[in-house]
């Protein structure tokens, strides 16, 4: 946990100290929202989505190719 | 006494040390007489302290020392002429403003497109024309466009420096790693490793992100290796606050020596990064053996600045240091 909250507390110095991008730093901050999106939402998926996966035991589908199945 | 003891004496303070090969070129003795006859014409609008400083640093033993995996004497010249150029252009324009230097990138960047000198301009133009030619001669069609964007990530990290310095203000932490990543000066010297053909890779694999890293560390290394060996000098000189040692003493409240020792774990964390992606590469099929080379030759760079920092200037000695010298127009 400590070495991912590392990875969040250097995602959002380096956001907050992006370089002038001219004429394409609206665009850029945006691109860069869109990225914390991504993680954020990703994140919202596992606890509040409606997938079985993670909540329920042996629920997640297992690897299918290669084995004998009953 | 060996040249680490009177490194130890002069610095009073540990130094970074690497498992890197230490590798010199052969073409050492002729690449720094190149730049002493660069000095002598080209660069002779230069004071002459600044000349003399500029022939006792022996700057193309950097060349020689980090670029030896380039084997062709001819293929070194434009990397030698880069070299200089940066050392150069970084202590002539140090106290320039924003505007300034974006001019001067925008101009940069005209003449490596083909554009014509301007009457009014000094030799550094000129050299930066000459090396254009040099690499489009011995280089793939479009591959210069990657060392002019290169070469502005340099200028616009010098761009981004400037606020701080003219403040006289130490930056946070974080905004000093990435503006001091690109101010160091080193992704258009790793570029130019490509002068050896063999260290022309596809795309998938020169984007690779362990490769990227790897340039990455390669680059940040190779700028607290200059924060720890010019931290004597800059110490005493006010307008100095892009140094990792004052940034992390800033950022962490610690004493300047918490903040040398605190400065070091960061570096050697580095290292210790570098040589475990180095162990495990991913499977980069023929073009493995080359790929492994040039990972090598990454490590050599960062070594080769220490040997250099040890072994063949004055620079870093009270006295060694070229002051920057342009004032404006």
């Amino acid at each position: 946990m400590r070495l991912h909250d590392e990875y969040v507390r250097e995602f959002v110095a380096l956001q907050n100290n992006l370089p002038d991008f001219g004429v394409y730093q609206h665009d850029m901050e945006r691109f860069v929202h869109y990225m914390t999106l991504m993680i954020s939402e990703l994140g919202a998926w596992y606890h509040h989505g409606k997938t079985t996966w993670y909540k329920v035991p042996g629920q997640f589908p297992r690897p299918e190719y290669g084995r004998q199945l009953s | 006494m060996s040249p680490a003891t009177v490194a130890a004496t002069h610095y009073q303070r540990p130094i970074p040390s690497y498992p890197f090969a230490d590798l010199l070129s052969p073409h050492a003795a002729r690449l720094q007489a190149d730049v002493d006859a660069w000095i002598d014409t080209d660069y002779a609008f230069l004071s002459a302290a600044a000349r003399a400083r500029y022939k006792r640093m022996s700057i193309a033993y950097v060349t020689a020392r980090c670029i030896s995996g380039t084997e062709d004497y001819s293929h070194l010249v434009p990397v030698n002429r880069f070299m200089f150029w940066a050392t150069v252009f970084d202590d002539y324009y140090e106290f320039c403003t924003a505007d300034e230097l974006k001019y001067l990138m925008g101009r940069i960047v005209t003449i490596m497109n083909g554009g014509s000198l301007l009457s009014t301009e000094n030799g550094i133009f000129r050299q930066a024309q000459l090396m254009t030619g040099e690499l489009q001669a011995l280089m793939p069609p479009g591959w210069i466009d990657g060392m002019i964007r290169d070469i502005c990530l340099y200028i616009d990290g010098m761009i981004r420096e400037i606020p701080y310095k003219v403040a006289k203000q130490i930056p946070p932490l974080e905004a000093f790693l990435s503006i001091r990543e690109l101010s160091i000066g080193v992704y258009p010297f790793v570029y130019l490793m490509q002068t050896n053909h063999r260290f022309i890779f596809p795309e998938q694999i020169s984007r690779h992100p362990v490769l990227c890293r790897l340039v990455q560390l390669t680059s940040r290394l190779s700028a607290w290796l200059n924060d720890f060996m010019s931290f004597p000098k800059e110490v005493g000189r006010e307008s100095e606050v892009m140094n990792l040692v004052l940034v992390v003493q800033r950022e962490y409240g610690l004493t300047l020596e918490a903040a040398y020792t605190e400065a070091l774990r960061l570096h050697d964390a580095e290292v210790a990064e570098f040589m475990s992606l180095a162990a495990s590469l991913p499977d980069f099929g023929g073009y493995q053996a080359a790929v492994v080379a040039y990972v090598r030759l990454l490590g050599a760079m960062v070594q080769g600045q220490l040997s250099w920092y040890l072994n063949d200037t004055v620079r870093y000695a009270p006295g060694g240091y070229a002051e920057p010298e342009y004032s404006g127009t």
